[in-house]
This record gives structure tokens, sequence and C-alpha cells, in this order.
């Protein structure tokens, strides 16, 4: 069975993510097709495996994939500092106020309106 | 109870501080610490820093004397008093009370909605002299002693001067101060709490939402949420034991489970978690429209919560509720509300069973009350 | 759709929201916005309380590493007088040159396990039946006792056994040290007998008859118990829950067989898939939860590791569900030839004749040549699941963990296949289930919470 993705609408890497989770499946391939298209071959490794569903998985897996590359992309920088901070022995964190003397107060914390 | 009385003095310049000695005593180095005690004349004065006398003395001795203080009828052996010059008489200490505490100043940085005890905007720093005095006076066996405010850590290295004489003066009685936690933002001044290595010290921090902006509008306070969250984790690291309180009301019953929640998640250091009923004294009767909320219309949430902190294992307390509003599930919970004010019961408590174990009404509390009062039986 | 994040916090948004939050959309004063706000799935301004928040719990959950080789486990004889189907390495032989560990091995092995920066050590005795060399035993406590006393650290010991050879001498020496015993009870006497036989097939009888001896001298916390199941016990979870019930235990841990050693060889006639596997594990969950609620305190050891993974910020000390993979990192093996492995499955492997996890002999190689070499620097690289396709993806990826002894001895490769792995068929399965009886079910949540934190059922709130 063979089915053609747009690239232009799926990035290649969110079509190989959900490729890859077919292949327990199924073996797949994936090959290029017409102009921003790619084609996958899905293939069952034994007669009797049926493929019927897979396109539909396939879509599913192609939005599900989708949403988590964005909220990969958006939220790297955040998660890569959290693992840096949380190794460090460093600090990689701004932390002049709360590495301030209480005295010198410079958050106004004190200060009473 | 009254605790203060105007009194007619003499020979008082400068507030006087001492022990009361209702029985006379023989040292000396007592006697100066010492306010005698008398319904009228006493035959021994000598070398007691002054007389406190019941009654109206005409002969006046030469030496300190406050007299005419009927009301102050309860002062016994061991309490702690101060005369000011003005003739006001403040009992700073009663030792037969379990609820002492020494509040440290009147000035708050935060303006809670419901504060029981409304701030002043007052230069008193120079009180903790007078703190500080009091302390060595106490008894050392008293069992356990509040440090409250106003917000105590505004004294800042005053503060920590103040627990550090607890500690040495009074090394086996429980501290537990209540604190709004914020200054324990800066790191160090958590640390230079934690370096006291006090014994028995617990601080009682309020929380009022797991969302920034619903807690700094609680305590109206911007920042207030960042500074306590840092704070807390901040004590925690350099050992200091924690107690979470969360009172109840209108504004913080919506988000009380995932309150919950978050404490569980973020804060399982914390020893205790008290989730209180609203208290009608100060600023809350100011904003008791948008604060009132019957407590026998949030069982539902208190009862999530409290199941949330107690299945993650925390130690949870119910105060300030009367027990025929609380779902009977969380009577296990509900502590009575003990204090030296005499509580006292509505006529609908008439022929309840269980009033032995409630902790009824602070007399403030009689005018807004749940619609769900009724006698157990 | 389940959102979990990096510090093992879940949410339930339908996909609508999910979308809207993805494109910036979701309206800040949402309730949903406020949860995920509160649980720092999203921040919203630049306050570092959040931040400090997530790296205290983000750090709190990856403290296993800290404890850098905590379990220590000491192969002291391959022999055993058990000859179980799905054993993986033990023989049944009375050659104690060849299959006992000696006293200078062992000697060697406790100097490295000293050299770990590890503040608590846990010392586990393992066979083969450890018992056959208890001299051995009692050396090695001796010695770890006085090299924990001078390095002021602490240790603790664990004997495996099948308590058939337990005297009152051994029992003296492990209530005198405080040694505890853990053992194996695979149910009733039937399926138990049938799955370990020895001679005069009375491994049940005597069982129950040295647990009993046991508990008396060390005390009734003092020995559990773990449960391998096989296929006679597939359609009979009832029966094999009960038996701990009645034998008076608080814990089961309801293993499947492993696919290493004999347990491959012989999985013809004892082996099942993974969903025969789990489909007895439901049901006998659903009847734990059962006995549970009504006021029989026995934790199934499996859901309570997973269970305290998914809801705490607690981290989890179990070696086979950490990223990256605890083998050599929190567990070490020295097998009775002096061979260090990365894990017991490694160590099972290489019994098979593969010693490809094999670290190092203590008799010829020293502690940095172990523990910085090639063999263990590959397992580790290879398991961290935050970067293993399949698992980089996966929403239950901050609650699970590598195991890349299984994928080797499975699929020929230490980093998995995913979409074809029996240990993601089996997590991935458990996740949901435990997720699904938590959110759906009040009485599951509640022996849940138990489990976690392992005290019985509350009265009340």
């Amino acid at each position: 069975m063979i089915v053609a993705v747009d690239t232009a609408v799926y990035p290649l890497d969110v079509v190989l993510r959900a490729c890859h989770a077919l292949s327990g499946r199924c073996s797949v391939a994936v090959r290029r097709g017409d102009g921003s298209a790619v084609e996958i071959e899905f293939t069952a490794r034994d007669s009797a495996d049926s493929l019927a569903g897979l396109p539909r998985e396939l879509d599913d897996l192609l939005l599900d994939y989708t949403l988590r590359a964005r909220i990969a992309e958006e939220t790297r920088p955040i998660r890569e500092l959290l693992v840096a901070q949380a190794f460090c022995e460093a600090d990689l964190l701004d932390r002049r106020l709360v590495d301030a003397d209480e005295n010198d107060d410079p958050r106004g914390i004190a200060v009473i309106r | 109870m009254r605790l203060h009385a105007n009194a007619r003095i003499s020979g008082i310049d400068r507030t006087l501080i001492g022990r009361v000695a209702r029985t006379p005593v023989a040292d000396p180095a007592v006697r100066a610490v010492s306010w005698r005690l008398v319904n009228d004349r006493a035959a021994d004065i000598d070398g007691y820093l002054g007389v406190l006398a019941l009654d109206d003395i005409d002969a006046l001795p030469a030496i300190p004397i406050a007299h005419g203080l009927r009301h102050l009828d309860y002062l016994d052996d061991g309490d702690v008093v101060a005369v000011d010059p003005n003739g006001f008489v403040r009992t700073l200490y009663r030792r037969a009370s379990r609820h002492n505490f020494i509040l440290v100043t009147d000035q708050c940085n935060s303006y809670c909605l419901m504060c029981s005890q409304p701030p002043k905007a007052i230069d008193d720093f120079d009180r903790l002299d007078e703190h500080l005095r009091l302390v060595e006076l106490i008894d050392p066996a008293t069992e356990s002693l509040g440090i409250t405010g106003g917000e105590p850590t505004l004294f800042r290295d005053g503060f920590l001067t103040l627990i550090e004489h607890c500690r040495n003066r009074l090394p086996s009685t429980a501290l537990h101060v209540l604190t709004n936690g914020r200054m324990f933002f800066y790191r160090q001044f958590a640390a230079k709490l934690g370096a006291l290595r006090h014994p028995n010290l617990v601080l009682g921090v309020p929380l009022y939402s797991d969302i920034d902006n619903e807690h700094d509008y609680v305590v109206q306070a911007r920042g207030a949420f960042e500074e306590t969250v840092l704070g807390l984790m901040n004590l925690d690291e350099h050992g200091v034991a924690i107690e979470l309180r969360v009172v109840l009301h209108r504004l913080t019953i919506p988000r009380l489970a995932s309150l919950a929640t978050f404490i569980a998640r973020n804060f399982p250091f914390v020893c205790h978690v008290a989730l209180m009923g609203l208290e009608m004294f100060g600023l809350v009767h100011r904003n008791l429209d948008e604060l009132w909320i019957d407590p026998v219309d949030y069982q539902r949430e208190l009862r999530d919560a409290a199941q949330i902190l107690g299945d993650a294992g925390m130690t949870v307390s119910i105060y300030n509720h009367q027990l025929c509003v609380v779902d009977r599930s969380l009577w296990p919970l509900a502590r009575k509300s003990i204090s030296d004010w005499k509580n006292v019961y509505l006529p609908e408590c008439d022929g309840c069973t269980a009033m032995e174990q409630c902790g009824g009404f602070f007399e403030s509390g009689v005018k807004r009350h749940s619609v769900a009062i009724a006698p157990l039986r | 759709m389940l959102l979990v994040n990096e510090t093992g916090e879940h949410l339930f948004t339908s996909r609508a929201d999910l979308v809207a939050l993805v494109g910036h959309e979701l309206p800040k004063d949402s309730p949903l916005f406020a949860d995920l706000k509160a649980k720092h799935f999203v921040f919203d301004s630049h306050s570092l309380a959040p931040f400090e928040l997530l790296v205290a719990k983000y750090r709190t959950r990856k403290s296993f590493l800290d404890g850098f080789t905590r379990l220590n486990i000491f192969v002291v004889s391959l022999r055993c007088e058990h000859s179980c189907h799905y054993c993986q390495v033990s023989r049944v032989s009375s050659d104690r040159v060849r299959y006992d560990m000696s006293e200078e091995t062992a000697r060697r092995a406790l100097a490295l396990v000293f050299r770990s920066p590890a503040p608590e050590l846990k010392i586990e005795f393992q066979g083969g039946e450890p018992l056959l060399n208890f001299e051995r035993i009692q050396q090695i406590v001796l010695e770890a006792e006085v090299r924990a006393q001078s390095s002021g650290r602490r240790v603790e010991f664990v004997v495996t056994t099948n308590l058939a050879l337990l005297d009152d001498v051994m029992l003296e020496f492990f209530r005198a040290h405080g040694v505890i015993l853990s053992t194996s009870l695979d149910g009733p006497a039937d399926i138990h007998d049938a799955n370990r036989p020895r001679p005069g097939n009375d491994s049940h009888a005597r069982v129950v008859s040295n647990l009993a001896r046991a508990r008396a001298v060390l005390g009734r916390d003092a020995i559990g118990a773990l449960t391998t199941i096989t296929r006679i016990a597939l359609d009979r979870p009832i029966d094999v829950v009960d038996e701990y019930v009645r034998l008076g235990f608080t814990s089961i841990f309801l293993r499947p067989l492993s696919p290493y050693g004999f347990a491959l060889r012989s999985a013809r006639t004892t082996g099942y898939s993974t969903r025969d596997f789990l489909d007895f594990y439901v049901r006998a969950l659903d009847y734990l939860i059962e006995l549970n609620a009504a006021g029989t305190f026995l934790v199934e050891s499996y859901a309570q590791l997973l269970l305290t993974r998914m809801l705490t910020p607690f981290p989890t000390g179990y070696v086979d569900l950490q990223s990256p993979a605890g083998a050599g990192v929190g567990a070490v093996v020295y097998n009775y030839d002096g061979d260090v492995y990365a894990s017991d499955e490694a160590r099972m492997l290489a019994e098979m004749g593969d010693t490809r996890f094999r670290l190092g002999n203590v008799h010829r190689d020293d502690y940095s040549s172990i523990f910085g070499g090639e063999p263990l620097r590959s397992i580790t690289a290879a398991s961290v699941i935050e970067s293993t396709p399949g698992c980089a993806d996966c929403a239950f990826q901050t609650w699970c963990g590598a195991d890349p002894v299984f994928h080797y001895a499975t699929q020929g490769d230490i980093v998995p296949h995913i979409p074809s792995s029996a240990f993601h068929e089996k997590h991935v399965f458990l996740f949901k289930h435990l997720l699904s009886l938590y959110e759906h079910d009040p009485r599951a949540r509640r022996v849940f919470w138990s489990w976690v934190r392992n005290e019985p059922l509350a009265e009340v709130a």
C-alpha cells in the first residue's frame, strides 16, 4: 500500500516520526514523490496482517506529531535551561535579586504601602 | 479577657517590664525584676521593681506604682507586665496560658483582605528591646510561644536576634512564628535563620492560591506569591520547618483542590497544612461581601483538598469551624479553636451534644454565621 | 489528550483546547490556563518561582544518579538445589570450587563497593541459592560493617533465598546483623511446586514453614516475596493473590518471565505473550484493589513503583526504570567468579554465552576501568530515553525508563525499536491502565495513594 504525504503540509521530520510509530506493525519505506510530496509504502510482514486502517492512523499520527513538534520547538529553550540548571553547580539564572542582602532589599519587599 | 488597663501611676518615667509576684519573693535579685502584686497595701515592698495594686492606694510609697487595676485581678506569679509612663498597663505574658505570643510589630508589608490584626504604618522598630527583655522574663518551662505581628520579619536582623534570644533563653519552648515568608525570598536571610538551629521552630506561612495573581490579590501585594514560594524553598533548603496556612473564603475556595495538589507536589516537605475558617476580626468586616461564603457550601471543596493532602501523606488540620457545618468525615481533622478568649455559642446550639468538642464562635463571629448551625444529637 | 511535563505532572485536555493552547489562543483567564500554569506547563511572566520549582522537582526526580551504584548484588554461589523451569542461571551441582564465590573474590568486590561515592549502600546476596555459601555471606556482612563504620556510611543487607535451607544459625546471624530476606512464592502449592521443582517436591511447604520461623526471629516485615508468573498461573490471578493474603504478606510483586537464560529456552513450555501477562495483571490488580478497599493491606510492588513516579515528585530507586538506565549506575553485580556486570540480566546473558555487558573482573581490573570503561559508557549513553526514537515524543517519558539489556536480549540492540518492543507494549499499557483507574475509580485512587504512601488505607480523609 502506498500513501502520499505533502511535506509542504507536514514537515519531513513529522512524517518520519509518524512512520516510525507504525513500523512495529509493518515495514515502512519512505521515498521522494512528485513535487513536495513523499511516498510511503507499507508492506505487511505476514500475509495475515491487514493494512486497511493504516492511512487513517497515519493521518492521526501526522496531526499528533505536528502538535508535539510545535510544543517541542517552543519549549526547547526552557527545557534545556531546566536540565542545565538542575545538573549544573553554577547558577545559570539571574539570581542577583535573591542573592541580595535583605537589608538592602532591592526588590522592595519590606516596603509598606 | 482584657489584657490591658489604664492605671493611675506614680514614679514611672519609662516603660518598666517585670514579672508578677503575687507571692512575696525573698531573693533580692528576683525582687529587682518583679512587680509586687497587692490588693491595697503591702507590708514588704522593699527592693521590688514596683507595685501593682488592684485597688487604689492612698499613701504612695517611693517606688514605681500602678494602681486601680481591678481588671487585671487574674494576674499571677510568673506573669509578665509592662507599665508605660502614661499609665498604660499591658499584660505581655501569662504563665498559665498556653497561647502566649510576642506581637513583634504592627507593621506589615501585606494587607490581606481578611487580616484579623490590621497593620499600622508606624515606626515601631524600637520595640525589639522590650521583646528581648520579655524573653528573659518568660518562664523557661513554657511549652510554646507565638511570634507574630504585623510581619515580624520586617525587623530583619532584629527578628533573627529575637529567635536567637529565644533559643538561648527558652531552649525547650516551641516557637511558632506567623510570617508571610516574603522576606525569605532573600536566600541569605533564610540561611541565617537556619543557621540559628533553633531546636523547635515552625514558621506558619499563608498560601492562598496556586496562581500568582490570585494569591497576590488576597494579600494585596504584587509579587508576594513569587516571594513566598521562593521563600518556602529557601527555608526548606536551610532546614527550617514550615506549616502552610490557608484561610477559606470566597476567593480561595474555587481553587482549593488545585492548591492542595500544588502543595503536595511542590512543598511535600511542609510539616502541617492548616485549613482555616474565616475569623470575624479586623479587615474581614470591611471586605465581608467579597469574602463571605457559608462554610456549609464549601464542604465538598474542603473534603477534596483534605483528601488530596492526606492521600499524599501530609498532616492536615481544619481550624475555626463549628462541627455542625463540617462534613462528618472531616471531624477527625477538625481542631477545637483554642484561645484565651471565651468562645460563645448561639441559641441554635442549645441541646447540642457536640458542644464539648466544638470550638463554637468567637464573640465577633456571631453576627455572620452559617445557616446550617444546628444542634447535633 | 494527556499532557505530562518534564517533572511528571499530568493533566487532561480536549484536543480543541490543546490546539488552542499550542496556537496561543487559549484565554489566559480560563480555568484550564490556570491549571496549566499551576502545574508548570505554561509560563506567563518572567517570574523566577515557577522555574525554580520545576528545577527543584527535576533535580529530585533525577537524584537517583547521585547514588552511584547503591545496589550491589553478590552472587555468592551459582549452585541451587531447586531446578526451576524459568531460572536463568543456577546449577544443580556440588562443585563448590567451581560455582561458589571465594573469600578473595568477595574481599576484592567489597573493596570496589566501598569505592562508590554513595552515602548509603545496599548489598544483596543472590544465586543460585546464596545460603549454600553461607560462610561467604557472613564474611561479606562482617567486613562490610567494618568498612561502613570507618567510612561513616550506612549499609543494608538483603538475602534473596528460596528459604529451603534456612537454619537457626543463619537466622540468628541475620537477626544480629539486621539482614532482611526476599524469597520466591509463585502462588498456591500446586503452581509453586510445579514451577519450582526440588528433591522431594516440597518447595512450597518449606517456604511456608520457614517463613513462619523467619518471621518469628526477624520480625514480620523482614521477609518479602517475589512472584514469577508462569503459564499455569495465567488464569489464576485470584488464587495467586489469595496465597499472599493467606500467608500475611503486605506486598506482592507480580513479575512476568524474563527473556533471559533458561527462561528463553523453555519459552515453549512456560512462556506466553506480553498481552497474556497484561490480562493476568489487570485481573490481579482489580482483585487487589477490592481487597485493599475492604481493609486488607497488600501492595502490588510494580504498580507502587509506577504510581510513585506518576503521582509524586519523589525519585524511585528501581534500577529497571530510569533514564539513563540504572544498569551499572544504580546497580552492579559481582558474580561468583569475580566478573562484574551492569545488571542481574547482564550476567544472565553472560551465562548464555554473551558477555557484552561484562564490565570487568575484580581480579584483573581496577575501579576506573570497570566503572569508566567502554561497556558501561555505551549502556548509559544508549539508555537516555529523552533521545530514543519513539521515547523522545512519548507522553509517558518522564514516568518511564530504559532497559538496554532487555532490548539487547529481545531485539539484538541496546537501542530499542520502540514500536515492536515488549517493554514498550507493557509500560504503555500499564500507564494507561493505572491512569484510567486513577481518574475514573475513586476507590482505586484511594488504594493507589495508600500504596504510594506504603500505608494501609486511612479510615478518614
